[in-house]
């Protein structure tokens, strides 16, 4: 009974079962006999409840849970090849099998992409319907209309302006009227939006 | 070492007895044995690549256990606990019947001395089942422990006096260990 060598490293020399329990005899008065007490209830409790013969048929389960996943680690980037590379902790390997298997549909970084092209779309139709000058704010109709109008050659009149109201206008409005002004002497007026 | 699926029944033969083996020492009854050995190797099957080979594989089955092991004992405390607070709200309840998460243990497995290691720490528990179960060295049990050698002995050390001290408290049960145990007649092969 005490020459049963273990089954897990056969280079080492195993300890044989008295060995086991002959080195604890000095830790206290009992400890040997617990030791020896340990093993006898295992070995009962296995000979009375043996494991169940059902290896062919967990072989076949294992397989078919083992194909897709050893296929994809297979695939693996090479950010997972590095983690695959080292003997990941058995306590991380139960923990993420406690995740749901097969592909999770990561939703929050969907919802963030969604917003995210909301936001990038509502930018884009802002942009496109902002004024591009200053002198379209001369006429808030012609600023809502298509961008593909963005010359228009107009002729707008310049009523006369008196030298009060002249007076009472900031320097660029001031600049504004005399260049519209010196525009329809020369018969080029145009108007950018 | 990714593990092959042909590999798998070599495998399964070779180490799914010992990881039984020690799941029933574990939690006391054939079923949740079962159900520990085959999710072992349900996670062999699974995670099998990321076994890298620098320990022997019943090593790492042996760490993959005790993790299930450890997460289906909390997960009963978690019960419990939370039984205990639908008890303590409802005073009226009768509480002569058992839960239905009461344990199922058997009574050789309640009889024996390892119902006394249940109650030790988890590591403490887990070195003398490794050791006294499973006959392991130390560094295949600091393997599967991810412990260093002198823990491992620590908690040996620490585990059987804790054992000793349990069953002096016990009384009449301690008698009951044989100074030199002899295996049951009854199952001997």
């Amino acid at each position: 009974m005490n020459q049963k060598p273990r089954i897990f490293n056969a280079e080492q020399p195993a300890e044989t079962r008295a060995e086991i329990h002959a080195e604890v005899r000095d830790w206290f008065p009992t400890a040997e006999s617990l030791a020896q007490q340990l093993g006898t209830d295992a070995r009962r409790l296995a000979k009375r409840y043996p494991a169940p013969n059902t290896a062919a048929l967990l072989a076949q389960m294992l397989r078919e849970q083992a194909t897709p996943s050893i296929s994809a680690d297979q695939a693996a980037t090479p950010a997972l090849t590095i983690v695959a590379d080292e003997e990941e902790s058995t306590a991380s390997i139960a923990a993420a099998l406690e995740r749901p298997r097969g592909f999770a549909w990561p939703l929050p970084q969907m919802a963030a992409a969604a917003l995210l092209l909301v936001v990038g779309w509502s930018l884009l139709r802002w942009s496109a319907d902002k004024p591009l000058g200053p002198a379209a704010n001369l006429n808030n109709n012609l600023a809502e209309q298509p961008r593909e109008n963005t010359v228009l050659p107009v002729a707008i009149p310049v009523a006369p302006i008196a030298p009060q109201e002249f007076q009472t206008l900031s320097a660029p409005e001031r600049e504004a009227v005399l260049d519209l002004l010196e525009e329809q002497a020369l018969g080029t007026v145009s108007l950018s939006i | 070492m990714p593990l092959l699926p042909a590999d798998l029944s070599a495998t399964i033969a070779e180490h799914f007895p010992r990881i039984h083996r020690a799941a029933l020492v574990l939690t006391g009854n054939p079923w949740d044995a079962d159900d520990l050995a085959q999710e072992t190797f349900l996670i062999l099957a699974r995670e099998g690549a990321r076994f890298a080979g620098r320990s022997q594989l019943g090593t790492w089955l042996y760490g993959i256990l005790l993790n299930l092991d450890r997460r289906l004992r909390r997960r009963a405390g978690t019960n419990n606990a939370k039984l205990r607070v639908l008890w303590d709200a409802d005073q009226a309840a009768p509480r002569a019947a058992p839960p239905a998460e009461a344990p199922l243990e058997v009574a050789e497995w309640r009889n024996s001395l390892w119902s006394y290691v249940a109650r030790l720490p988890d590591g403490q528990r887990q070195v003398l089942v490794l050791r006294f179960s499973e006959e392991m060295s130390y560094d295949e049990i600091a393997q599967a422990l991810e412990c260093p050698l002198g823990t491992v002995k620590s908690r040996m050390f620490h585990g059987l006096a804790a054992l000793r001290e349990l069953l002096d408290q016990e009384g009449e049960a301690a008698k009951n260990i044989p100074r030199f145990p002899q295996e049951d007649a009854h199952h001997r092969s």
